[in-house]
């Protein structure tokens, strides 16, 4: 999908809430992404063409986002709509402390969704699936 | 169809022929796998396999492991425990593990231990998916010989 084709590889640095609660990520390589609710989906928007004398359209961004703590310093590989509508960006940390990030956490998941336009990451859930014990009897039999 | 909690039956004979080893640090890396609503295993499962095996982010193939701790007596029940197992920031979904030994390879390579059913599928969405194994002791330890 295309935020896959814009931010493969890149790492993002900045995640800013704009005026109209569309979200743009800032990429270490200066390549940016807004994403936006569009009939109930988060898409992302057309890329702006800017015409000579005349300025960016480009929403001045305001309110630096807890989203941001999320994506701080992870490269994009890859996103996709997970079953349940919802979109998934699938990050990895940077290099230079990849080893010791890698080994406790791989890769991470960032899963995004939308309440009246406003666009959040979706908490992290987690499953505790508590085991019972097994046991190989021999005394229960009177042995 | 689903699998079923139980002790495999071949590890009841593995153990009379000496296949397990059980020793802290230098016996056997014992693995936990985690498996679809769709597996069947159970007390009839003699070994690890692929088939019906979840995939999802951050489960790699085969499981994990942990160091187990050495066989201990309470009393006269023999127990070992194992650190929870978990998979950190985990997106999948699984209904079922499979406890066995990675380390043998012969007579039957990845023998079972016992498999573990989670009563319906069990999801993870970017937290943590855990294991959680009740308290080791004569009475509650997750696998025992009584």
């Amino acid at each position: 999908m295309q935020i896959t084709d814009t931010l493969n590889g890149h790492t993002v640095e900045d995640v800013r809430r704009n005026a109209d609660n569309s979200v743009t990520l800032y990429c270490t390589s200066g390549r940016t992404l807004e994403l936006y609710v569009s009939n109930g989906f988060i898409e992302v928007k057309p890329p702006r063409i800017i015409l000579p004398d005349q300025p960016d359209p480009a929403p001045a961004p305001s309110e630096r986002m807890r989203l941001r703590e999320a994506f701080l310093g992870m490269m994009v590989n890859y996103a996709y709509h997970n079953d349940s509508g919802y979109l998934v960006i699938v990050c990895e940390p940077l290099r230079h402390d990849r080893d010791m990030y890698a080994k406790a956490h791989g890769h991470r998941e960032i899963t995004l969704t939308h309440s009246n336009g406003v666009i959040d990451e979706l908490p992290p859930v987690s499953a505790i699936i508590g085991l019972p014990s097994l046991a190989i009897l021999g005394d229960a039999y009177g042995l | 169809m689903a699998s079923t909690t139980a002790i495999c039956s071949s590890f009841k004979t593995d153990l009379m022929v000496g296949i397990h080893d059980f020793t802290n640090s230098t016996g056997h890396a014992f693995y936990w796998a985690l498996y679809t609503s769709t597996a069947t295993n159970g007390a009839a499962t003699t070994a690890y396999s692929a088939t019906n095996e979840i995939s999802g982010t951050n489960y790699v193939a085969k499981g994990t492991t942990g160091a187990n701790t050495t066989p201990t007596l309470d009393s006269t029940t023999a127990y070992t425990d194992w650190p929870d197992p978990t998979w950190s920031s985990a997106s999948f979904t699984a209904a079922s593990t499979l406890l066995y030994n990675d380390t043998v390879t012969t007579p039957t390579a990845d023998p079972s231990v016992a498999v573990w059913d989670f009563g319906g599928d069990q999801t993870a969405s970017g937290g943590d998916f855990v294991l959680q194994l009740p308290t080791p002791n004569g009475t509650t330890g997750i696998l025992r010989l009584a």
